[in-house]
């Protein structure tokens, strides 16, 4: 069967390769800036996501992540002890500055590497079990991007304190900067305040009462706030938006809207340009729904070639700013079809100007020179 | 012999504001399977007004049109479509190709349209314009066809569904003599071959002789016929 939005598209290829780049460039700042959300946000949240979790115990009032938070470290005893509790372990936070050769912005991450709910993950080389040694370090292979100098066993600085490499890791990061892990001791000696640690998470047993332990929780310490992981979770996010990634939405907004606008222009010019064809169609006895088919299937198919042009795109610029600074976005399948229904709805949205002028065309017009 | 269409009492007068103009005033003529009638007049007398009621383009104010029998007065739009689709072919003046398409699939769309498709819709695209004297331009676009040959692959899509009647609307207006006289005498051979009936509007005297029923407009009404040849 011949396919007359497909003929009409390939009839004029110029015309067809702009309105593909032009709506691929829409979708490039749709789809990129969606991805980077989800990969901020995700790396963001990867050490909640992996601690595997229920409950976390911050500062009064600093219930995410990004916060500076000051529990104290008489919090974490008196979550062990509580009945339903599997086990709780503590957590500093940082941000500090790593030198080899030159200095780099680290997040350091102070942990006990005994205890399992904060553990290093993509371990490459060496052995985190060695943290529990004084002045050593665990460093994110991002960290040592570009440099030559830093092995496994040699000595670098982190805050002007000297420490010895005992395991390199790899993605271990936020969006901005790689971790770095030391102990809840290193960390006390280097960063401090002494006596406090940043945060604590709790994972209980197969039935605790989750509720109960969190009231427990609260009661036993002053001054600290007690969230459940997803609350945790959300909380940090939204912070992470409130400092600016939310900014995000306006490129995607602007995305959408850039996008919407290609497909309307390029879909009404190109009817008003065919309007007579369209007339000869119905003359030939096309129904209104076959004029609707037909300008449908034009919108929808640019969107998909241009979709798919975009997508290519959006993975390439990723690889590209993934290579130069680390930050990658994340673009899960659900997230990439969510973002192709919405082009879609948009081409759908954006034809309805060029469906009511070709179906309401008087066919008697065949009829004029 | 049956009638495959007709035109009974039909007016058009258009309306705006005060003043009114009748483009066909109480019109009436029947067309019958293998007759070719030509309808003269001179500029603006109605003709493809007329034309436009009979294709069911247009409504009449006053009067009925039946093709098939079938009164299109009280068919909706999508039955009209339907009706044009199977029963009712046009050839136009400047030929009314879809410039996007080849010969070939110019004609294909017309029989897409009425339900075939795929290889059988090719084949008989092939064919028809095999018979109209294309089976060598078939893949040629309309910007290569010269102005005989685009009306040959317009007569082509009009016979493509085989349908009752032909309605040309001064299908030689662009062609020179020679070219013109061809392709009306192969409408009216093919069409009539095929049992359908075929109206001509013309301002063209020479291929008066195609008709067996000429038909003379003026101002809108009726004002001669002659029958060329016998019923």
């Amino acid at each position: 069967m011949v396919s007359i939005a497909r003929e009409i598209l390939l009839h004029d290829k110029l015309r067809f390769g702009i309105t593909v780049v032009s709506l691929g460039f829409a979708i490039v700042m749709m789809v990129y800036d969606v991805g980077m959300f989800f990969g901020v946000t995700g790396d963001s949240v990867n050490l909640i996501d992996r601690a595997h979790a229920e409950l976390w115990v911050s500062e009064e009032g600093e219930s995410h992540l990004n916060a500076p938070s000051l529990v104290p470290d008489s919090a974490l005893g008196k979550a062990r002890r509580l009945d339903g509790v599997h086990q709780a372990c503590a957590l500093d936070y940082s941000i500090g500055n790593l030198k080899i050769g030159d200095t780099r912005q680290v997040e350091v991450i102070g942990i006990d590497p005994a205890c399992p709910l904060f553990q290093p993950w993509q371990v490459v080389e060496g052995d985190i079990g060695e943290l529990w040694r004084k002045d050593t370090i665990v460093v994110d292979d991002l960290a040592l991007r570009g440099i030559n100098l830093a092995q496994l066993r040699d000595v670098v600085e982190l805050d002007g304190r000297e420490m010895r490499i005992v395991a390199i890791t790899h993605d271990n990061k936020s969006f901005s900067y790689p971790y770095v892990y030391i102990s809840l001791q290193t960390f006390e000696s280097v960063i401090g305040p002494p006596d406090h640690y940043s945060f604590v998470a709790v994972q209980l047993k197969p039935g605790a009462d989750q509720g109960q332990i969190t009231r427990r929780l609260a009661r036993a310490n002053s001054d600290i706030a007690v969230s459940r992981a997803q609350e945790f979770r959300l909380s940090t996010i939204m912070a992470l938006i409130a400092q600016g990634v939310g900014m995000i939405f306006v490129i995607v907004f602007v995305g959408i809207l850039v996008g919407m606008l290609t497909i309307t222009l390029t879909m009404y010019t190109a009817t008003m340009e065919r309007l007579r064809d369209f007339a000869i169609l119905k003359a030939l006895g096309a129904t209104r729904w076959k004029i609707w088919g037909i300008v449908l299937e034009q919108a929808i198919t640019e969107t998909a070639v241009s979709f798919g042009l975009g997508l290519a795109a959006t993975l390439g610029v990723d690889y590209f700013v993934e290579t130069m600074s680390g930050i990658r976005g994340r673009f899960p399948i659900s997230v990439l079809t969510g973002c192709f229904v919405i082009m879609v709805l948009l081409a759908i949205l954006g034809s309805l100007l060029s469906i009511r002028k070709a179906t309401r065309v008087d066919p008697v017009m065949v009829f004029r020179a | 012999m049956d009638e495959l269409l007709s035109v009974c009492d039909v007016s058009k007068i258009y309306r705006n504001g005060a003043t009114s103009v009748t483009a066909v005033n109480h019109v009436s003529l029947d067309v019958r399977a293998g007759e070719v009638i030509l309808i003269l007049g001179p500029s603006g007398s109605g003709k493809t007004t007329l034309l436009s009621i009979m294709g069911c383009l247009l409504h009449p104010t006053h009067g009925e049109v039946l093709v098939g029998g079938q009164n299109v007065n009280q068919l909706s739009d999508g039955e009209l479509s339907r009706l044009r689709r199977e029963q009712i072919g046009f050839v136009f003046q400047s030929f009314n190709l879809l410039d996007f398409l080849t010969a070939r699939k110019n004609v294909e769309v017309a029989l897409n349209l009425a339900g075939v498709r795929g290889r059988q819709a090719r084949k008989r695209a092939t064919e028809i314009l095999c018979r109209v004297g294309l089976g060598h331009r078939l893949d040629f676009f309309s910007k290569k066809l010269s102005g005989g040959e685009k009306q040959r692959v317009s007569i082509a899509r009009a016979l493509a569904n085989n349908p009752q009647v032909i309605l040309a609307d001064e299908p030689t207006g662009n062609l020179d003599s020679t070219a013109g006289r061809t392709v009306v005498d192969l409408m009216a051979k093919l069409a009539c071959q095929r049992g359908s009936g075929v109206v001509i509007v013309t301002h063209d005297n020479r291929i008066l002789d195609v008709a067996d029923r000429v038909l003379y407009l003026s101002d809108g009404s009726l004002v001669d016929e002659v029958a060329q040849r016998p019923a």
